[in-house]
């Protein structure tokens, strides 16, 4: 049943329905929904996304194909990739840091002291760092790679030795 | 999920160490401490192994521990985490059990928990808190900036504590340079904030703030600028406010530092901090500080240690002039480590109130050691040592998430990725049969009958629920976001407590 509905619609189902855990995702849902109902009357609403990939914690990638407009956070959320948004996009916390790829990181506007005095916070800063709510798609970005930091990555390799009885 | 060449460690890991069944139940995992450490833990589990049947143990009433009763109520958008972690717990109530109004070392022992579980892990914080140890501590109006902020979050265990901040108390001294301090400062300085009013702050606590009328605050702290262990957010914020004018005590020492230095340079953090003061500070002018304009003096005094609380002539036993000792930096080339040290001169400035916020100490759990150096239980990314320093020596089944496993400091921020190691950490552990899985474990159901035994009330999530749904009705009708429910007794009535002990069985 559900393939039926346009992907918009479908996510717009999924943040209600998020909601009903009284979840305050409620200036998402604002945006989403004025943004929805003005795409649905655009015809060339194909020439509104954006498509890029996640390389997730474990290495893995994920292939998001959303709206001009939308936050990287958001897009994490509605495709199933493990980043936290812990103050929901008020710029209070530093859990949605993403790595974006340098190429397309200087096409970025740049960060407002209130994102960089959160970045200060956030784990293995680098060059390249960025809030995934302050990262809103544009054409420009197509093509990009946007990576989660990991605090796991190489506990494999580098960190656990078999402990001893 | 995994790269191949984690798979080859994984692989050479299991034939030396896995015993001939493999194939692992159900994990029962106990957490101690519902505070973001905690709950974070049961977030993360959840998603790696989402048969995990977790019992989660608070000694309050109510989950979320620093959440609900550390981070400043005018900082609600920090406080938004407890939405996601919440949502574990809605999301899994057959597999995720809270337990709350249950101390684990009164009414239970850690022994027994970690008998009855595959494996348990501490995130239940540090509380110690360091004292300054110089005579006149024990004066009147001399408080902990912890306790303060506890205190008007409404925390239970510091509603008795009394905070005299009558209107002809002019002078904060807040001795400590990290972001507690500055939430104090800033709370006092938000007196007359109507949405400061409007948070959860409690009625009680709100109502003494504002009639406070505190003029000028002093923060002291033995080092410099540099040292500070400010975070740029919190300090941009104060120095920002309307009504507040921002000072040093001596500009010069802003104004020597060498910005190019290798340490600076290299810290991005420090350098902002930095900024920031060289931005907002001005001297105090040749003529004083204004005493009779709107706003609110803050001023940094840098490089000042206290020596002696003084005692009020006026009023007995009430402080009123803290003694400071100049301090120089020392500077180790090798760690690059900075020291304060005392130069043997002194000045001292009035204060009628002191709040100190100088850092924490361990107070350790019996039959865990305690690495009291680095104020932390010793652990290897999580997993806990036998003693500090056995490297590689551990006790089964035993972890440690958030400040108990890195020591009293960060942000929320870093509790995120803090709890992935932890919990990587049980995840190997679970998967190469570490976890004693092939005896049957009683769990929640041994800790529940303990307590029903021993008469022990205690708290379960629908009785959270209960309990936040009757503070916003409170909070709904003073025109607030909510009033925290105080006292017990009231509590209680609220989720009829005597009852609940049958209904935490499911």
């Amino acid at each position: 049943m559900i393939k039926s509905i346009s992907t918009p619609l479908r996510n717009l189902i999924k943040f209600q329905y998020n909601s009903n855990y009284s979840l305050s995702f409620n200036r998402l849902n604002a945006t989403n929904t004025q943004r929805y109902f003005s795409t649905s009357s655009n015809k060339s609403g194909k020439d509104e996304l954006v498509t890029f990939t996640f390389i997730n914690k474990d290495g893995s990638k994920t292939v998001v194909s959303e709206p001009v407009g939308t936050n990287v956070l958001e897009v994490a959320h509605r495709n199933d990739v493990d980043l936290e948004g812990a103050c929901e996009c008020s710029v209070a916390c530093s859990t949605c840091h993403v790595y974006v790829e340098p190429k397309f990181y200087n096409k970025l506007p740049e960060p407002t002291d209130e994102e960089n005095d959160m970045l200060d916070l956030a784990f293995d800063l680098k060059e390249n760092s960025r809030l995934g709510c302050q990262v809103i798609l544009k054409k420009e970005l197509e093509g990009m790679v946007v990576t989660l930091p990991s605090a796991t990555r190489n506990m494999f390799v580098d960190g656990y030795k078999p402990p001893k009885h | 999920m995994l790269k191949s060449k984690h798979i080859l460690v994984l692989k050479s890991y299991c034939r030396y160490y896995s015993t001939s069944n493999n194939i692992a139940g159900p994990l029962k995992l106990c957490i101690i401490g519902s505070g973001p450490a905690g709950l974070y833990t049961a977030n993360k589990i959840i998603k790696k192994l989402p048969d995990t049947d977790i019992t989660i143990i608070d000694k309050l009433p109510s989950p979320f521990g620093l959440i609900r009763y550390g981070i400043a109520p005018d900082h609600q958008e920090q406080k938004r985490v407890k939405n996601l972690l919440e949502k574990t717990l809605i999301e899994h109530p057959q597999t995720i059990r809270f337990l709350g109004n249950v101390d684990m070392n009164t009414d239970l022992n850690l022994k027994d928990i970690l008998a009855s579980f595959n494996a348990t892990v501490l995130a239940c914080g540090i509380e110690g808190e360091k004292k300054l140890g110089i005579p006149g501590e024990t004066l009147d109006c001399i408080y902990s900036a912890r306790e303060f902020t506890s205190w008007l979050n409404g925390h239970p265990h510091f509603q008795q504590k009394i905070f005299n901040l009558s209107p002809e108390k002019k002078d904060v001294v807040i001795v400590g340079q990290g972001n507690v301090a500055l939430d104090v400062a800033r709370l006092l300085i938000k007196k007359d904030n109507k949405e400061l009013a409007q948070t959860d702050i409690t009625s009680k606590a709100m109502d003494i703030i504002s009639k406070s009328a505190v003029k000028n605050i002093h923060i002291v702290g033995r080092r410099g600028p540099v040292e500070s262990s400010f975070s740029t957010k919190e300090l941009r914020e104060i120095c920002k406010l309307p009504n507040v004018q921002t000072w040093v005590n001596d500009r010069s020492i802003i104004d020597s530092i060498d910005t190019q230095s290798e340490p600076l340079l290299k810290d991005r953090i420090r350098q902002r901090v930095f900024q920031i003061f060289n931005d907002y500070l001005k001297p105090i002018p040749s003529e004083g500080l204004p005493q009779n304009d709107d706003k609110v003096n803050l001023i940094f005094h840098f490089l000042r240690s206290p020596n002696e609380f003084i005692e009020s002539e006026k009023i007995g036993n009430s402080v009123s002039k803290v003694k400071l000792e100049v301090n120089q930096l020392i500077r180790d080339n090798e760690t690059s480590d900075t020291k304060a040290k005392g130069t043997g001169q002194f000045e001292s400035i009035n204060c009628d109130i002191v709040f100190r916020s100088i850092g924490y100490t361990g107070v350790p759990i019996e039959g865990v050691p305690f690495d009291y150096k680095n104020v932390k239980v010793p652990n290897f990314q999580g997993k806990v040592l036998q003693k500090v320093n056995s490297d590689n020596q551990y006790i089964d089944g035993l972890f440690v998430s958030g400040w108990i496993k890195t020591g009293p400091t960060g942000t929320i921020a870093a509790i995120d990725k803090n709890v992935e190691e932890t919990t990587e950490m049980i995840y190997l552990d679970y998967q190469n049969n570490r976890l004693d899985l092939q005896k049957e474990k009683q769990g929640y159901k041994h800790i529940i009958e303990h307590l029903i035994n021993t008469h022990k009330q205690t708290t379960n999530f629908d009785d959270w629920k209960k309990i936040e749904q009757e503070e916003l009705k409170r909070g709904k009708q003073l025109g607030k976001l909510s009033e925290k429910i105080i006292i017990f007794d009231d509590l209680k009535n609220i989720i009829n407590i005597n009852n609940n002990n049958n209904n935490n069985n499911s």
